[in-house]
């Protein structure tokens, strides 16, 4: 059985710096799990040390049914995609996708065979004579994953495999990796600090900061019922907007909001006065002119800038009311400026003024101090994107 | 390109009026046209190409010269010392090498310098492999000796080399020499190797340890393969330095009969006092196996200098 977990897994630095915190995930067989955060979070230390790179400081690490802490990187049977490839510069394609199993006894025929069935799978029959340096960084890229197919492992070990391939062969790789693990099934652990790719390709997501896991769960449960504002704004491009409000007497106030909201009553709002960020993601945004305050939240926005994207558009605006008190030369705060995706036929440009709303369904709530999600919306009403943004009436009504 | 210069100028005019330092610049400076800067170029080119080859001869001309002498004979020689010779007589390399005496020297220096070469590049790049990657913070200290043996000059540890060997019953002087001629380019080696498995990435070792090797595995199947370059440099240095190597020879050597060829050559000095043009067959045939060797690795050696990095 080739499951991986995690039990209170620490990992302190002789200086004092705590990579990974009291990490706790369970990864069963043939899970494809992603480590998603952003540098420094230690995603990297914790992929490390499954493959026994790095000591474990506390905890275990459970390969199957075996306490791992204490077996030799060689004798674990995880194989690992290095972020640089690491291709043995000397050696040729097939003798580099054929050294793992060299090392471990097999035999010619054995070799030849398991190198030629990798080569195969991954297009790389006609270059196995070549030595990595006369291989395109894709081409290099698929001889790392061949030199970890041919043991056939128990674990994947991938570490940012993409991020050094262009954008195109990085979608293209993609797929084949997805291709790869339906294939194959192995239990795969993947590192990445890309949250589209964490997204796509992920079957299970955790999402770690500073050493801690902030939750781990399906994509789709990340994006949609994220547990605290950190995994809420990192998952989402362009990220989801978290503004200050304070609700009390039964009233949402919003920075920059025309008009504070009514939400005493509405089911799953805080009751007691409570400093909050209310998270709205940019296709949440409305322009139909309809502006309810027991419904909605409006904020009379100006535009700053367009980003035209043929099929979409993104408009990033802030309050007029935040713009007309700040003094010209005080600097933008970054987290007053808003953004909306819009369908593409929108025009829209730089310095118009247009009314953004929200409505209190559709958004999210956090505790303003720790992050914490208080609200989510349900999933009905998140599906209605991007048809509501072209200003129809919204989806919402019909449904009730 | 003629109205560039020409808006440029007219530009300039323009700002005149209004300039503090318009005196200054009333007249229009001297813009080299097209033909002009061809010809600079031109004359660069020449200059550079003479230097070069002034340099070249210059360096070279001794050497040619010594050529020329060892084909003479010594009266031809006392007649005229600098000019072509009359034969291209090779008699004067025949009878050095039909010299016992000096092929006993030969003998000594290849076995020595034989000897001390493979020990110390093995040596020195497995130190400087362990160094690099195996000791961490706690190697310091053993670079940092490394580092100052570089730096101490010769004559200050001969006497002491001298005492040691002694003290270790050492009496063979073939023996002595490989001793401390192994220990003696180890201090550039060691760092040469170091510095390269430096910069060969982690990574690389991680992905062997995890296809299965131990230590010594990766050094033997992955490190070495890739250090060619440094190897080289250090055998190949290391060669050309020992093989001309004579204070330490004369220092640590007792008995006539042990003698390396260098040291033997300044012997040789007083044997064949007037006969200058033998002199120079033995000089020329002691060089040729150190430019025989850089003539050989040459390629190798200037591409370790330019430091192509490893890619992966």
């Amino acid at each position: 059985m080739a499951s991986i977990e995690f039990k209170q897994v620490t990992k302190r630095y002789k200086d004092g710096t705590v990579a990974v915190s009291e990490l706790d995930l369970a990864i069963p067989h043939g899970e494809f799990m992603i480590l998603v955060g952003p540098s420094g979070c230690g995603k990297t230390t914790a992929l490390r040390m499954v493959a026994g790179l790095e000591d474990i400081s506390a905890g275990e690490i459970l390969l199957g049914d075996q306490v791992a802490n204490d077996i030799e990187p060689a004798d674990r049977d995880v194989a690992m995609i290095f972020q640089n490839y690491a291709l043995f510069p000397h050696m040729s394609v097939y003798d580099n996708m054929a050294f793992p199993l060299r090392m471990r006894g097999f035999k010619k025929p054995e070799v030849m065979r398991a190198v030629d069935d990798a080569a195969e799978m991954l297009g790389l029959g006609k270059l196995l004579r070549r030595k990595p340096s006369q291989l395109s960084g894709g081409q290099r890229q698929r001889v790392a994953m061949g030199r970890a197919i041919v043991r056939h492992p128990a674990v994947f070990l991938m570490d940012e495999p993409l991020s050094n391939l262009d954008a195109k062969l990085r979608t293209q790789m993609r797929t084949e990796l997805a291709r790869m693990h339906q294939h194959l099934g192995v239990t795969t652990i993947y590192v990445t600090h890309d949250q589209t790719e964490a997204m796509t390709l992920g079957s299970r997501i955790a999402v770690m900061r500073d050493g801690v896991v902030q939750q781990a769960g399906s994509p789709h449960e990340l994006f949609h019922r994220p547990a605290n504002s950190f995994v809420a704004s990192f998952l989402g491009s362009p990220p989801m907007n978290l503004v200050r409000g304070r609700i009390a007497d039964g009233a949402l106030e919003v920075k920059g909001a025309s008009h504070p909201s009514r939400v005493d009553g509405r089911p799953g709002w805080p009751g007691e006065p409570r400093d909050v960020l209310v998270g709205v993601r940019p296709d949440a945004w409305r322009i139909d002119g309809h502006e309810d305050p027991s419904e909605r939240i409006t904020i009379d926005g100006e535009v700053e800038v367009v980003e035209d994207l043929g099929s979409e558009a993104m408009i990033y605006f802030r309050s007029a009311a935040i713009i007309a008190g700040a003094d010209s030369d005080s600097p933008v705060e970054k987290e007053d400026v808003l953004v909306a995706r819009v369908a593409g036929v929108m025009r829209s440009s730089p310095g118009e003024r247009i009314k953004f709303h929200a409505e209190l369904n559709a958004v999210h709530l956090f505790d303003a101090h720790t992050g914490e999600a208080l609200l989510a919306p349900d999933d009905s009403m998140s599906r209605n994107g991007l048809g509501a943004a072209l200003g129809g009436p919204p989806q919402v009504e019909l449904e009730h | 390109m003629a109205s560039r210069e020409e808006s440029v100028v007219v530009a300039s005019a323009g700002t005149q009026a209004a300039h503090p330092h318009a005196a200054l610049e009333s007249q229009p400076s001297i813009r080299p046209t097209p033909a002009s800067r061809a010809v600079w170029r031109w004359a660069r080119e020449i200059a550079r190409y003479a230097i070069l080859v002034v340099a070249s001869l210059a360096g070279i001309f001794p050497v040619l010269w010594m050529v020329t002498v060892a084909m003479k004979d010594q009266a031809e020689y006392a007649n005229e010392r600098v000019g072509l010779p009359d034969a291209l007589s090779l008699s004067n390399f025949s009878s050095v090498l039909s010299d016992p005496q000096f092929l006993k020297y030969v003998l000594n220096s290849v076995i020595v310098v034989g000897v001390a070469v493979p020990v110390l590049t093995i040596t020195s790049v497995m130190a400087g492999y362990a160094l690099a990657r195996l000791w961490g913070r706690a190697g310091i200290p053993i670079l940092f000796v490394f580092l100052t043996s570089e730096l101490i000059p010769l004559p200050i540890v001969a006497i002491p080399l001298l005492l040691t060997v002694k003290h270790l019953g050492i009496e063979d002087g073939t023996v002595r020499l490989i001793f401390v001629y192994s220990v003696l380019m180890m201090g550039f080696a060691v760092l040469l190797a170091r510095a390269f498995f430096r910069s060969i990435p982690e990574e690389l070792r991680e992905a062997a340890r995890l296809d299965g090797c131990g230590e010594l595995q990766i050094f033997w199947r992955i490190m070495v393969p890739l250090a060619r370059s440094p190897i080289t440099l250090i055998a190949v240095l290391s060669f050309i330095l020992l093989w001309n190597e004579v204070f330490l020879a004369v220092v640590l050597l007792d008995s006539v009969n042990d003698r390396t060829l260098p040291l033997g050559l300044a012997e040789f000095q007083g044997k064949y006092s007037s006969d200058w043009p033998k002199m120079a067959a033995a000089l020329i045939l002691s060089t040729l196996p150190t430019i025989a060797l850089f003539a050989a690795f040459q390629g190798r050696i200037t591409s370790q200098f330019s430091r192509s990095t490893v890619r992966e």
